[in-house]
């Protein structure tokens, strides 16, 4: 009944002979990405050592194996061995181990202190996650970037802002989220970090080169996570100057960086004290006027990365709020229902075609919905209706 | 001894009389609840596989719009919930419950009414599971650990609540089962059969008991917060009102690291009574084997926040779980050593439940070596939140549980039913199995080094050919399950007759008929 097949054992043996020559093969031992900071590089020496430790686990166990099932396999004439074990080699393979652990667990140690003790910064950043993108701010030099979704669209990618630093430059990064947990991660600077709403996580970064870095969110955060990408562009300091200068901040004058990481960690705190809503909400608003000028402030904080400070959106990735169907018509309960729920799928708007994500904004208060959606519906020439608080109390 | 038995026989018309799935339904036989654990779990084992292969046909190509977000990330959320809480757990329970007081020489377990209401929780349970996919806002999409503020009140529908009630119904059966098998484990033995001289799977199952009776009302106390957090305004998790998101990762892995324990203690055991029967050897290092569990359990109760290295604790208690962690490495390798030491100097038959057993040993080795490399601070930093996590995961649930479970299921399918099951499909089972498995998970490994985030529905374009591979060899998984269940189907009416020790057993089990009479031992065996 049992067939002494050969198969299997041969099989076994090729089979392992093929996986040991896959594992061994050099690109996945560096993983195909580049170490883009001084971090990256150790971390990648860490897992090197685990690596190469592994790896003769591997295949010392597998080798032991191919040549058991080869060499013992089923013999109608042979008898087994009667042992019930060896304390000399279990005493082994349990102290080889162990001092392969301590092989590791050293310069993971001393690695851990590397990544933990921030140097003086050079630049401190704050990093704000949203559903479902990056806020950055550099609050030394007065400037703000409010992320968007990443948005493919006809070939087209929208990256929203992407994050710009100078290399070769210490840079401290302070994260936290405004709604739900997050993780910012740039996988060649070797830097990840849970954004946690009531925490500020600290971390830093040195660029070494020149060059854009791909970013993402790490924790599922929603329906858009996948859309919660970002990126890292580190540039010379004349460009980086520039870029300051563009978005309308100053930099700070020599010798105040110390100055700056003071100022900077109470800032963040407050990023994170804003949770859930962005902009404090103003009780009993019922004018027109004071609905306007408040959802002002709300559309600023929350809607002008994707649908614009004009209202016109961006062709083809996010519709227009001006002259739209959905601004203008109705009593404003649609309008209302899609703030406070999002909306995903294939709509027209203004004669165009769109297939993109809004986001649900329910941790806005009825306040804020109400203004913003009354803010939208009588600005850039719309003619729409006003909505109270009632209404978006209602329909929540 | 054998009044527990005869006295619940008794308070019940006698069984003749009743039609055969009556028998069925309302059975307290130990036997019979352990194979419709086995049949249920492996119902939902399909349907967990069927959300699996959804993700994946998402997956195939980078920006697909098969699935929109929101049914992605409820697709990953259920294929993992079910997989975790209604087929791999109880899976190893049907093993217990079968194999446990056969191997102790016991007539059933201690209380066996109980172990009959634990086993039709699980049902009740996955009923109110599936249910949360017709509530507003569709099942739960958080991902199977749940983190708040998404998985609380604003941000996630009603989907949640019945996920929270549905662990908390399995979370009572696993509570039922896990005292039942302690009391059992303790105090059934037969004469003369010390602890010492115990099947290497009941200690397994006695450390996973302890583990399942400490561990579970931890979750239940966790998900409890999170429901009053929704529904009744608390803020254990909500920081906008002084709660703390962290707790719950604190609570939930305190109860989830455990959890994966006792996922694969089980099936190290059934591994430790399948290898020494076919290589025609004793187990190399009983005692090693049987302590190196223990250790296991022990150490798992205080390594739960290596899951949380990416949130910011203070370096020195990352530090210290880091040390605990890698601990962890050296009872492992003292089984799989073990093992091989088993096999060393024998006379190896390949039968298709020694294959899976060996191949339990090969694969999952890789789960554990991955595992070194998430345990280190830096490069866990650097992996954890990708694919390499999806990966590690995998090899020690799907190339380890699983696989043990297939290797039970061919072991004692003869003994469960008086007939063997076919070698030649089982062996075509075990072939497409392993080298699909292999294809679908190996891969992960490689995207995470790249740094392709989980949980992503559409993704970067430099991802695709990898992910292209595991969807296809996926397919491939699901489609070779089928396979399994048609030679059990077969195998089961007209298969070849067993007979009452097929394999050369050396444990009690096999001095009885295939299958065992209702009370399993005429005259209760003695060791002495």
């Amino acid at each position: 009944m049992f067939f002494p097949a050969k198969w299997p054992a041969r099989a076994v043996g090729l089979l392992s002979a093929l996986l040991v020559l896959a594992l061994a093969h050099p690109a996945w031992a560096v993983g195909g990405l580049n170490n883009a900071t001084p971090i990256a590089d150790n971390v990648d020496g860490i897992y090197n050592i685990i690596y190469w430790i592994t790896l003769v686990i591997f295949v010392g166990v597998w080798g032991a194996m191919a040549y058991v099932l080869i060499r013992y396999r089923y013999r109608p004439d042979r008898q087994a061995a009667q042992f019930h074990g060896s304390t000399a080699l279990e005493v082994v393979w349990t102290i080889i181990p162990t001092i392969a652990l301590i092989v590791v667990a050293i310069p993971t140690y001393k690695s851990i202190r590397y990544l933990e003790n921030v140097p003086k910064p050079d630049l401190t950043v704050e990093v704000v996650g949203h559903q479902f993108a990056w806020d950055y701010k550099y609050s030394d030099l007065g400037v703000s970037l409010y992320g968007a979704p990443w948005i493919e669209a006809g070939g087209q990618v929208n990256k929203g802002d992407v994050l710009v630093v100078p290399a070769r430059k210490v840079v401290k990064v302070l994260i936290s989220s405004k709604d739900v947990v997050h993780d910012w991660a740039v996988p060649e600077f070797g830097f990840k970090l849970d954004a946690i709403p009531g925490h500020v996580n600290q971390g830093w970064f040195f660029a070494k080169e020149e060059g854009s870095y791909q970013g993402y969110c790490m924790q599922l955060c929603g329906m858009s996570h996948a859309k919660m990408l970002t990126e890292v562009r580190a540039v010379s300091d004349a460009e980086f100057e520039e870029f300051i200068k563009s978005k309308g901040g100053k930099l700070a004058p020599e010798g105040s960086a110390a100055r700056a990481e003071e100022a900077a960690p109470a800032a963040a705190v407050e990023a994170a004290a804003e949770v859930p809503n962005q902009v404090a909400a103003k009780p009993s608003l019922t004018s027109e006027a004071d609905l306007v000028k408040h959802g002002a402030e709300v559309y600023q904080a929350n809607c002008a990365s994707c649908h614009q400070a004009t209202g016109e959106g961006i062709a083809g990735a996010f519709p227009p709020l001006k002259g739209s169907e959905y601004t203008t018509q109705g009593d404003g309960s649609e309008h209302v229902k899609i703030v406070l729920k999002g909306l995903q799928g294939p709509i027209k708007v203004a004669g165009k075609d769109y297939n993109g994500v809004m986001p649900a904004f329910p941790q806005l208060s009825d306040e804020d919905i109400a203004s913003v959606v009354t803010y939208e519906r009588r600005s850039w020439g719309n003619q729409g209706s006003v909505v109270k608080p009632d209404m978006v109390k209602k329909l929540r | 001894m054998s009044t527990t038995t005869v006295s619940s026989a008794h308070a019940h018309p006698p069984a003749a009389d009743k039609p055969e799935w009556v028998k069925w339904l309302t059975t307290t036989d130990h036997k019979k609840i352990g194979i419709m654990y086995l049949v249920t779990a492996f119902v939902l084992f399909m349907v967990g596989g069927l959300f699996a292969l959804l993700v994946r046909a998402q997956l195939i190509v980078p920006q697909s719009n098969f699935l929109s977000g929101n049914q992605y990330n409820q697709m990953v959320t259920m294929h993992a919930t079910v997989m975790i809480f209604m087929a791999i757990i109880p899976l190893l329970v049907g093993f217990s419950n079968f194999a446990v007081p056969l191997l102790i020489g016991a007539r059933d377990v201690a209380f066996p009414r109980i172990n009959a209401i634990a086993f039709w929780l699980l049902p009740l349970g996955a009923v109110l599971m599936f249910a949360s996919f017709f509530v507003p806002g569709g099942a739960a999409g958080g991902g199977w650990t749940q983190y708040p503020p998404l998985s609380g009140p604003g941000y996630s529908g009603a989907g949640v609540d019945f996920w929270i009630l549905g662990l908390h119904v399995l979370g009572v059966s696993s509570i039922m089962g896990g005292l039942n098998f302690i009391v059992t484990i303790l105090n059934m033995r037969a004469p003369g059969m010390t602890l010492h001289k115990m099947p290497l799977l009941c200690w397994t199952v006695l450390v996973q008991s302890w583990l399942q009776v400490i561990a579970t009302p931890v979750l239940a106390g966790v998900l409890t917060m999170l429901l009053f957090d929704r529904n009744f305004g608390t803020s254990f998790f909500r920081p906008e009102q002084g709660g703390d998101p962290l707790l719950w990762q604190h609570l939930f892995w305190f109860y989830s690291h455990p959890a994966v324990y006792i996922m694969i203690l089980p099936a190290f055991g059934i591994i430790s009574e399948i290898l020494p029967v076919f290589s025609g050897k004793p187990i190399f290092g009983y005692l090693a084997i049987a302590y190196s569990s223990v250790a296991i359990g022990v150490l798992g109760f205080v390594v739960w926040a290596h899951h949380m290295f990416a949130t910011g604790l203070p370096a020195s208690i990352r530090t210290v779980f880091m040390f605990l962690t890698m601990l962890i490495a050296v009872p492992t390798g003292v089984k799989v050593f073990s093992w091989v030491g088993t096999l060393w100097g024998g006379n190896i038959r390949f039968t298709v439940a020694s294959l899976y057993a060996i191949a339990f040993v090969a694969f999952f080795l890789i789960g554990g070596l991955s595992g070194l490399f998430l345990a280190s601070i830096p490069v866990d930093l650097q992996l954890t939140h990708t694919y390499f996590v999806v990966a590690h995961i995998h090899y020690v649930l799907f190339a380890g549980s699983m696989l043990g479970i297939f290797a039970g299921l061919y072991y004692w399918f003869p003994k469960m039913t008086g007939r063997m099951l076919d070698e030649t499909w089982g062996k075509v089972h075990f072939w497409i199995t392993i080298t699909s498995m292999n294809l679908t998970f190996f891969p992960m490994h490689v995207l995470g080094i790249m740094g392709m985030p989980r949980r992503y529905y559409q993704y970067l374009p430099q991802f695709a050919d990898l992910n292209f591979i595991e969807s296809v060899s996926s397919f491939v998984l699901g489609v070779a399950q089928f396979i399994f269940i048609a030679n059990v189907i077969y195998s089961w009416r007209k298969g070849v007759k067993a007979p009452d020790d097929p394999w050369g057993g050396k444990t009690l089990e096999w001095t009885i008929s295939s299958p065992p009479p209702a009370h399993n031992f005429d005259e209760i065996p003695s060791l002495r």
